[in-house]
């Protein structure tokens, strides 16, 4: 049995004072080692960090990188700083971190500065008995030329097996000192301290608490408020193309600003809300192109291994989404995109006119239930109409039709009982996971032939990479089959009575 | 998990300063080691400047219920622990005497940390007793540390000998020890037993070896450059290479 380290933060604590602690039964010798630079990176909705898990990258040669997590670390040589997964070589690194990430870009969070410090301590013998780790720390933000900001100091005591006497005796010691508090939480956790960096996990559920007995029409302005804000919040991750997540999350905030605005047009003002309806469907289609590429990098990502054949093709498809990515940009840096995102929120913010629409002052859990009503019937009748081994259309508008009623119940669920609207959200998610795989299958299999004939136009393509998007297309072929006969269990249980009751 | 057992007959012909340099290597290169000091000398102890002594002596280390785990001191050497040498190790024939099947009792005393240890290195003291019997019985080979002197090559014939009558006799790795190769003695028997299973790697005679005693430290942990440091280095390698084994 060996005790497990034990972490001391000690704010305003020098090292003299660490030395002189141990003073007194024991004699002390320090090892330093020279200063290094690391830098830790995460996703941008920290999924290392929510996993208690940090990478480390430090410059030695190449680049070295650290796993590290609760069962001990893992390190790897890295050619380049990573981005993803695919940066990293095959091998125990890439094993840990490929459930961790998925298709997440990593990007860096904070750097460190560290000169490592080792007090062995050592018992009248010359014995080592205990180490105690007292590395000095500085952090900075990870952009280049940001200052550096000490980190309070921890002190780690590292039993040592046998001598256990000994290391309960410097433990005691260590928590006697003023200041002193015991700390398990990582090196990291101080650093983003220093730096006023807070690790929140960012989620993009639809959050909001509404009161059932609200106006509609001050229910639905407070809903798309929320959105117009979460638009804002990804602006900038969009722009810069850290990862794609944000720009997705941007798109779906503008699809459910126009879902809201359409399924709930009966409580706002018409003549008011016609000009924002174009804005926001040209917001929606200058955005499109890029994330049409983001998800298609990522399913190349997730079909290629090591063959060279597939470079060709993923080379082409990440140089169109660069060309996409500055098209966008541009666009929203204009004027037009920057006087939705005042007007809009203006308006928002009026009070509403009573009676400015037909809805407008019905009590809001009864306006949406209508509508939740309708739309549920009304995706029943379609459903029901459509022949799933051939239709293609049908399927396509089933699923427009299915992400408006979840909206629907999305934005208004806190005016639902939770023990009805959270499994009747499960159940259609389901069905819409189902006509989603059918929708990317569909683009999938548009998109390849067109792609391929671009290559063919180039020289120098390997006949492999042609052989490679054949026998993708055969296996998404096959792939469709299989979805379209899944469908129609799936949609069995979303028209069934036990489903009908949690939606009424 | 690999057991060696540093073995020889005859005294003072090295066997603790090779399991102490041996073991260094062995944790430098990666390897979980544990050293067992079973030589009532307590020489390898006195050399990690560990405190003698176990919990319930000789009795104790074989109780077979609590197994060694609480007896083990870490070094002040990554991944090298250390079973203390016990004043009563001297008793240890007596204590084995007592036991059902004897033979197989440091073997099964050894299960118990076979999870955290790669490579286990018994010092032993010298002789062939019923303690040796259970040695042999325990180790995947021996490693004999052998002078080139008529008296140490006579004393590993008697081994091989002895190894001999039994059924599964552990693989023997001699290699030549304290040898001053100005010595015409030295040089003509190691010479004349090239081959014959010795290892290739011969730790030659150093002061610098013997003042492992005042040093209280493995050799490479204070003469990193001596020749010898680099000798048993080799040593280990060939070790190695011989059962197959990666760091």
């Amino acid at each position: 049995m060996i005790h497990p380290n034990e972490h001391f933060v000690v704010d305003a604590g020098t090292y003299e004072d660490l030395l002189a602690t141990l003073e007194g039964g024991f004699s002390t010798r320090v090892d330093v080692e020279s200063t290094r630079t690391e830098t830790y990176y995460d996703t941008f909705d920290w999924r290392l960090y929510r996993k208690a898990t940090q990478l480390v990258c430090r410059k030695q040669g190449g680049i070295v990188a650290t796993l590290r997590t609760a069962d001990g670390s893992i390190e790897g040589a890295l050619s380049e700083l990573p981005r993803f997964l695919r940066d990293v070589p095959a091998g125990p690194l890439r094993d840990a971190l490929g459930p961790l990430l998925s298709v997440r870009r990593l990007m860096p969070v904070v750097r460190v500065r560290r000169r490592p410090r080792t007090v062995r301590v050592l018992n009248e013998d010359g014995k080592m008995v205990a180490r105690v780790s007292a590395d000095e720390i500085e952090a900075s933000a990870p952009e280049a030329r940001a200052t550096w900001t000490p980190v309070a100091p921890c002190w780690t005591l590292r039993p040592l097996r046998g001598y256990d006497e000994d290391a309960r005796a410097i433990g005691e010691r260590l928590a006697r000192l003023p200041n002193a508090r015991r700390d398990p939480r990582p090196d990291l956790d101080r650093a983003l301290t220093a730096i006023e960096c807070e690790a929140v996990g960012r989620s993009s559920k639809f959050r909001l608490d509404l009161n059932g007995e609200e106006p509609a029409g001050v229910a639905v302005r407070r809903v798309l408020t929320k959105l117009i804000e979460t638009v804002r919040l990804n602006e900038p991750g969009t722009l810069a193309d850290l990862d794609s997540e944000f720009l997705h999350d941007f798109r779906v905030a503008v699809r459910r600003t126009r879902s809201c605005i359409g399924q709930m047009k009966t409580t706002l003002p018409t003549d008011r809300i016609e000009p924002f309806k174009q804005e926001f469907a040209w917001l929606g289609e200058i955005t499109g192109p890029t994330r049409d590429l983001d998800v298609f990098l990522i399913d190349l990502d997730r079909w290629s291994d090591d063959d060279e054949a597939w470079a060709p093709l993923l080379n082409l498809v990440q140089r169109d989404q660069r060309s996409e990515q500055k098209k966008m940009a541009a666009r929203l840096a204009t004027r037009r995109y920057r006087r939705l995102l005042v007007d809009w929120p203006a308006f928002l913010d009026e009070q509403p006119v009573a009676g400015e629409a037909p809805e407008a002052d019905r009590p809001i859990v009864e306006a949406a239930s209508d509508r939740i009503a309708r739309k549920y019937s009304r995706m029943v009748a379609r459903g029901l109409k459509l022949d799933a081994r051939r239709a293609t259309g049908a399927l396509h508008r089933l699923r427009i039709e299915g992400k408006k009623l979840r909206y629907l119940l999305e934005f208004f669920r806190s005016t639902f009982p939770a023990e009805t609207v959270t499994p009747a959200i499960g159940a259609l998610k389901r069905l819409q996971d189902n006509l989603g795989e059918f929708n990317d299958l569909q683009v999938q299999q548009a998109t390849l032939p067109v792609l391929a004939q671009r290559l063919e136009a180039k020289q120098r393509v390997p006949a492999g990479t042609f052989l490679l998007i054949g026998r993708l297309l055969e296996q998404l072929a096959r792939r469709e089959r299989a979805v379209r006969r899944e469908f129609r269990s799936e949609f069995k249980h979303f028209a069934s009575d036990e489903f009908a009751r949690l939606i009424r | 998990m690999k057991v060696f057992a540093v073995y020889n007959l005859k005294g003072g012909v090295g066997k603790t300063a090779s399991s102490v340099n041996l073991g260094w290597f062995s944790a430098a290169t990666g390897f979980r080691t544990l050293i067992w000091d079973l030589d009532p000398q307590g020489a390898a102890t006195f050399y990690f400047r560990v405190k003698p002594g176990v919990r319930g002596g000789g009795k104790g280390l074989l109780r077979r219920k609590r197994g060694l785990d609480r007896h083990i001191r870490a070094t002040d050497f990554e991944r090298l622990d250390l079973i203390p040498a016990d004043p009563s190790n001297r008793h240890f024939d007596l204590i084995l005497a007592r036991k059902k099947r004897p033979l197989a009792r440091l073997r099964r005393a050894l299960r118990s940390v076979r999870k955290d240890y790669d490579v286990v290195l018994l010092d032993c003291a010298p002789g062939i007793s019923l303690t040796s019997e259970a040695i042999f019985a325990a180790a995947d080979a021996l490693i004999v540390p052998t002078i080139p002197t008529p008296l140490s090559m006579r004393a590993l014939d008697q081994v091989r000998e002895h190894l001999g009558e039994l059924k599964q006799p552990p693989p023997v790795y001699p290699f030549f020890c304290m040898v001053d190769i100005r010595r015409n003695l030295h040089r003509e028997i190691v010479l004349g037993n090239q081959g014959d299973g010795f290892l290739h790697s011969r730790v030659p005679y150093s002061s610098r070896v013997e003042q492992m005693g005042t040093q209280r430290r493995p050799l490479p942990a204070y003469a990193p450059n001596l020749a010898a440091t680099h000798v048993y280095a080799r040593l280990w390698d060939e070790i190695l290479e011989r059962e197959g084994m990666r760091p």
